[in-house]
């Protein structure tokens, strides 16, 4: 895989790196998101957390996600409110590199954090819409196109960083699949989404909001 | 207040509405330049759709946004033109993109593609995680879309047969919530204009709206409760406003020979049926009908009262089950997101309340049902 270095102007101005097609990128993404979520062996962890400091790109896409991941429940979204292991890792990169990387930090690699960070807000959206592409075979619904399956596998990204983050508040994305109220109220719930209209939330959210009773 | 600054957060503490928004961003941007998936090559996924579908499928869903509160700049819009601007948009206005909804600690991802052929809208909702599960509205019928159990759950009720934002009536609604604007938001990359309805009394959540000054189509929409808390959120993160494919507003799997389930329900009079309620200010009936609860295959079947009320935006229904056998968890308060279910027993009966309000007002409801014996 060939990434081009990302310039600190040039993220600000112009995050079409991330939005590129994601073939090339899938499976390197991939492995940073197992590295969130603990799945890496010793080795392959060490060799990527070294990587994340070596290379500004990496470390600029790592805070953009953790943006994303935000933007996705921000803090005041009860039950996502966590004390984001992204920021925790970044800080962590950039005070205590040798925790994650027994190698020296390269010149210039602490400073593209912050530089991430001040990216961030002007790419997260395009971001989030390209990371997705990253794990489309691995999306849930086994339907659609490429990018309707990448989002969803982007959600899931995020949600494993947060989730990781803080097991004792979790945020589950939908494929959990578990029941947020007692399951004996399912059939009092599914009848009242039929009456609820969509009030403020669109129809969508609606829908969404009561979709899974329908598997009991 | 459009291309302005926003203003500092008028609740103390109140963070930006997205992480993304930015005050600097110019208007004139236009959603549809946030080119989203195209969902129209789902439509290789469904080699045999039924003829219904098919024929839904022959009409031409290209028409153009609709024009928004009649024209009027946004900036200078009343409140009642605002509601209405979003109102149509929910009604007409044809769109397809990606939406992320996060509701209590739980995150779904869904395309949503919505088509006005003139007549009518359709809308289609495909999740994209979890169990795969589609919903496809067309008027007042909502079909549901179960194709793991091969069962398709048709409901009667949805937006459009019960007052909801596509039929609510701005000054009911102006009533009981203050529209206040906060300037210019950023949602999938297009600015909206930040709209709150803020609730004048504690009986009732307050909205965070992000809607497209052009179309008022809603690119988010946050739930908040008294503390300013998100119980419920819904953003686009891709979205392209105008004329859809009709293909993609079909099933993505042929539903031949699946189980359809009806739900049905019969007009009632609570009164007749000897209860009586009290429902919160500001909030009407709208509805009152027996009904069977679960599914029709469900292993004891049973049926409710339930009472609907609203007050233009909020929805709750109350259930009453005479005879209902007595449970351990039969007294309970259980909230998830934005929905309140509170259940008591009153008498020999249960008592179940479910609804997008706080819980003290789902409390309150509950408390005030009683019995009243029907004396010939």
């Amino acid at each position: 895989m060939k990434q081009e270095p990302l310039s600190r102007s040039a993220a600000a101005a112009s995050p079409a790196p991330y939005a590129a097609p994601a073939g090339a990128a899938t499976e390197d993404t991939e492995r940073l998101s197992a590295w969130l979520d603990g799945e890496l062996g010793a080795s392959e962890a060490d060799a990527l957390a070294q990587r994340l400091l070596r290379d500004p790109d990496w470390r600029s896409r790592y805070i953009d996600w953790c943006a994303v991941g935000d933007a996705l429940r921000s803090q005041e979204v009860i039950g996502g409110h966590s004390p984001r292991l992204c920021a925790r890792i970044a800080r962590a990169l950039d005070s205590e590199p040798a925790l994650l990387a027994p190698r020296a930090l390269p010149g210039g690699a602490r400073r593209h954090i912050a530089t991430g960070f001040a990216v961030a807000a002007a790419a997260a959206v395009l971001v989030f819409v390209a990371v997705p592409q990253l794990r489309s075979g691995s999306a849930g619904a086994g339907a659609g196109t490429s990018a309707d399956a990448g989002t969803s596998a982007g959600v899931a990204v995020a949600d494993k960083v947060l989730a990781a983050g803080d097991p004792g508040a979790p945020v589950r994305n939908a494929a959990a699949g578990a029941h947020a109220f007692n399951p004996r109220l399912d059939p009092y719930i599914e009848a009242h989404r039929e009456v609820t209209g969509t009030g403020v939330m669109p129809a969508a959210a609606v829908y969404l909001r009561f979709g899974g009773e329908g598997e009991q | 207040m459009i291309g302005k600054r926003p203003q500092a957060g008028r609740r103390a503490g109140r963070r930006p509405l997205h992480p993304c928004s930015h005050p600097s961003l110019h208007p004139s941007l236009h959603p549809s330049s946030h080119a989203s998936a195209g969902p129209s090559s789902r439509s290789a996924l469904r080699p045999a759709l039924r003829p219904c579908f098919a024929a839904v499928a022959s009409l031409v869903l290209a028409l153009p946004a609709a024009p928004a509160a009649a024209g009027e700049a946004p900036a200078e819009r009343s409140d009642v033109a605002w509601l209405q601007t979003i109102q149509e948009a929910a009604r007409h206005l044809s769109y397809s993109g990606t939406i992320v909804y996060n509701h209590g600690d739980e995150v779904h991802t869904s395309t949503v593609v919505q088509g006005f052929d003139g007549v009518q809208t359709r809308e289609r909702v495909h999740t994209l995680d979890g169990p795969p599960r589609e919903f496809i509205r067309q008027g007042g019928e909502v079909q549901c879309l179960y194709p793991k159990l091969r069962r398709v759950v048709v409901e009667h009720g949805g937006p459009h047969a019960f007052p909801a934002f596509a039929d609510m009536v701005p000054a009911e609604v102006l009533a009981h919530y203050e529209l206040r604007r906060h300037g210019v938001g950023r949602v999938a990359g297009s600015p909206c204009a930040v709209i709150d309805l803020v609730p004048r009394d504690a009986m009732r959540y307050g909205y965070r709206l992000c809607v497209d000054p052009a179309t008022g189509l809603r690119f988010e929409a946050q739930t908040v409760n008294d503390r300013h808390e998100v119980l419920e959120q819904m953003a686009f993160t891709n979205v392209r406003i105008g004329s859809v494919d009709p293909a993609t507003l079909n099933p993505s799997w042929p539903t031949a020979g699946w189980t359809v389930e009806r739900q049905q329900s019969e007009a009632t009079e609570l009164q007749a049926q000897g209860w009586s309620l009290t429902p919160p200010g500001g909030f009407h009936r709208l509805a009152e009908m027996v009904r069977h609860l679960g599914h029709s295959g469900a292993e004891h079947p049973r049926s409710a009262l339930q009472a609907v009320y609203s007050d233009g935006l909020a929805t709750v229904s109350v259930f009453i089950e005479p005879d209902a056998p007595a449970s351990d968890d039969t007294e309970e308060l259980q909230r998830h997101g934005s929905i309140t279910a509170v259940s008591r027993r009153v008498g020999d009966a249960r008592v179940t309340v479910v609804g997008e309000v706080p819980p003290t007002t789902a409390q309150s409801i509950a408390q005030s049902v009683v019995h009243v014996p029907q004396h010939p």
